[in-house]
């Protein structure tokens, strides 16, 4: 049967697309919903679509009556507003400018489980397998290169997650969904600057992990690596000046590329990078609910010489955070020695 | 009669057709003891004979096409309890599932009979290339150089995803469609085992599967509440059939079943049957 008309309908029966007309999941055009289910008759005419059925509002061509599912690829925030209402769902985002590797962190974390288990975490799945395998393509031999690469972030692609579903082995598979933000890194260079832009990375405020990634390649060369780390602490600043982050945030410097930060300067560099977290600490940790510091090399090109990727503590990291930290603490204790304010932090970390 | 409809599913040339004819094959000649025997034939079994005979005369048995996608229905007894029950297999080709993937989308009669089934044959061909493999997995000096070309530059195209990815994204797209239905039953089928067997130590079914795919073995074990699964390592044709050499060892056998290896629970035997009763269980 060719170029007859058939209607779909929502089997999410909390979207009441057949009413209003839009998908509660916001896809757009609707015939990307994952959820629209094709009703069955074959053939259906102006008539029908006239009558009691009339509610049946999709129309669309096809040949004959198919089954739609997700399309795999990185989510849009509706969807993970829909995924949130039915799974516990801890969201990291990312933070950090372009080449800074975003990307290549999430991607390496995702290929680690291609080979196994990783870190005490086993896969449970994932909406966004073929989103993953599109950006890890030019790491593969398939793609025909030889030095790994990743795809870049557009702008034009907007804010995007990545999904992973993980089970805590020494937890009896606790489930772990882990929703993993995606931005090109013009969006952060121009918040940096921009008080209204920043404003507009609305995720941040909802998320229970905010890494802001410093790229190791510039830190390794004394002529960039001031200007990089100071837009960092620029970046922590409008974060936290916005309320972006608080009291409630669990915040991650992250140093990537560092097997580019071995060789003869490795200690200049760790120094630099010391110095470097030491004085953000002491300005921000205590507008923070914590601070911390983290060194990977997600796709080290050599990596002869590198002992740990510092890949599975941050995962753990992100898998042990607590939800809804501030809830939990009590504001109204003010710290006023060092003591108390290391106190603070420790029942912090520790709820 | 209790009715029990398994599907197969598979990507292309994964050894569902090649299982069939074999199965055919043990159910008509009663050559070595099975689980279950052949109790009537019902309808037309003329594809059935047609990949069958491709089987006994150590051909190719034709892949599935999407055209020639058939359900075959088998009438049986098990051997243990004699009750009969009819087995129906609807015969998806390769090219169904590749095309879900490619485009989400599948006509609704065939996932409607995916989804509804009692239980899933599962095939994965371990006579597989290494895909997915990463430029860091390969030691730096033979990586090559970028200029020369030995590899041209490929653009990214679903073909790319390695098989596992595959895999774990079809049974995931079936189960995002199951939701409330308690367990599914996969009979996971490692085809072309005698590859296996022929290469070295002794290595069980699941141990070659979570070696050479370990996201499918974590996905299986860590929703262990949606699947109940076994692995079985099934030689259908017993060995490489365009050897020359290899095919007449085969032809040797005065039986022709015992060409087929079946190796489950740490034992091997010939008994093809073996994944169907599986899935016929009930415990």
């Amino acid at each position: 049967m060719n170029n007859t008309e058939e209607f779909l309908r929502c089997s999410n029966p909390d979207c009441q697309k057949e009413k209003t007309g839009v998908c509660i999941e916001g896809h757009e055009p609707l015939i990307s919903c994952p959820f629209l289910k094709a009703t069955g008759s074959p053939a259906v005419d102006d008539d029908y679509a006239e009558d009691d059925e009339k509610e049946l509002s999709v129309k669309i061509i096809q040949e004959t009556v198919k089954t739609m599912f997700y399309n795999g690829d990185a989510l849009i925030t509706e969807s993970v507003d829909f995924f949130l209402r039915k799974k516990d769902v801890r969201i990291i985002s990312i933070v950090g400018d372009s080449d800074s590797g975003k990307t290549t962190l999430v991607c390496s974390i995702y290929e680690k489980f291609l080979k196994g288990e990783f870190s005490g975490l086993a896969f449970k799945g994932s909406q966004t397998l073929y989103g993953f395998e599109k950006r890890v393509h030019y790491s593969r031999i398939d793609s025909g290169k030889t030095t790994p690469d990743t795809q870049r972030t557009s702008m034009l692609d907007g804010l995007r997650f990545f999904h992973l579903s993980l089970a805590s082995r020494a937890e009896k598979n606790r489930e772990i969904n882990f929703m993993i933000s995606d931005r090109a890194g013009e969006n952060y260079e121009e918040a940096r600057s921009n008080p209204a832009a920043a404003l507009r990375l609305f995720e941040i405020k909802k998320s229970q992990v905010v890494a802001l990634l410093v790229d190791g390649k510039k830190i390794s060369n004394p002529i960039q690596r001031v200007s990089v780390t100071q837009s960092v602490k620029q970046m922590l600043r409008i974060l936290i000046e916005n309320q972006l982050v608080g009291l409630d945030s669990v915040v991650q410097i992250i140093i990537t590329k560092k097997d580019l930060l071995g060789g003869e300067n490795k200690d200049n560099n760790n120094a630099f990078i010391d110095i470097f977290f030491n004085k953000i600490y002491s300005e921000f940790v205590d507008k923070l609910g914590s601070l911390e510091l983290f060194r990977i090399a997600a796709r080290a090109v050599n990596n002869d010489d590198l002992d740990d990727d510092g890949l599975p503590l941050l995962l753990q990291s992100w898998s042990i955070v607590k939800k809804q930290l501030s809830k939990k603490i009590d504001y109204k204790f003010k710290p006023e020695t060092q003591f108390d304010q290391m106190h603070l932090r420790t029942i912090k970390r520790e709820e | 009669m209790n009715v029990l409809l398994h599907s197969m599913l598979g990507l292309p040339s994964s050894g569902k057709t090649t299982f069939l004819a074999a199965l055919w094959h043990v159910l008509n000649a009663k050559e070595i003891e099975c689980n279950f025997s052949l109790d009537k034939i019902e309808g037309d079994v003329r594809y059935l004979d047609a990949i069958t005979e491709a089987w006994r005369t150590f051909q190719k048995v034709p892949r599935t096409s999407m055209q020639m996608e058939e359900k075959i229905s088998l009438r049986v007894k098990n051997n243990l309890t004699k009750e009969l029950v009819t087995l129906e297999f609807p015969d998806l080709s390769g090219e169904t599932f590749e095309r879900l993937l490619l485009t989400r989308l599948i006509e609704t009669k065939k996932f409607d009979t995916l989804s509804s089934s009692d239980g899933l044959l599962l095939f994965i061909t371990a006579d597989k290339v290494d895909d997915g493999l990463s430029i860091l997995d390969v030691p730096a000096e033979f990586r090559g150089d970028s200029t020369d070309g030995v590899i041209p530059e490929k653009d990214w195209d679903a073909e790319c995803v390695p098989q596992q990815v595959k895999i774990v994204e079809l049974l995931q797209l079936i189960r995002s469609r199951q939701l409330g239905n308690p367990l599914s039953k996969i009979a996971i089928i490692i085809s072309a085992w005698d590859v296996i067997t022929g290469a070295g130590p002794n290595i069980q079914p699941i141990q070659w599967l979570a070696r050479e795919f370990p996201l499918v073995c974590q996905y299986l074990d860590t929703n262990r509440e949606c699947f109940d699964y076994q692995v079985f390592g099934i030689s259908a044709q017993g060995g490489e059939i365009k050897s020359e050499l290899s095919r007449d060892r085969l032809a040797e056998k005065m039986e022709a079943s015992t060409r087929i290896i079946c190796a489950y629970d740490g034992k091997i035997n010939h008994d093809i049957t073996c994944p169907v009763f599986w899935l016929m269980s009930r415990d």
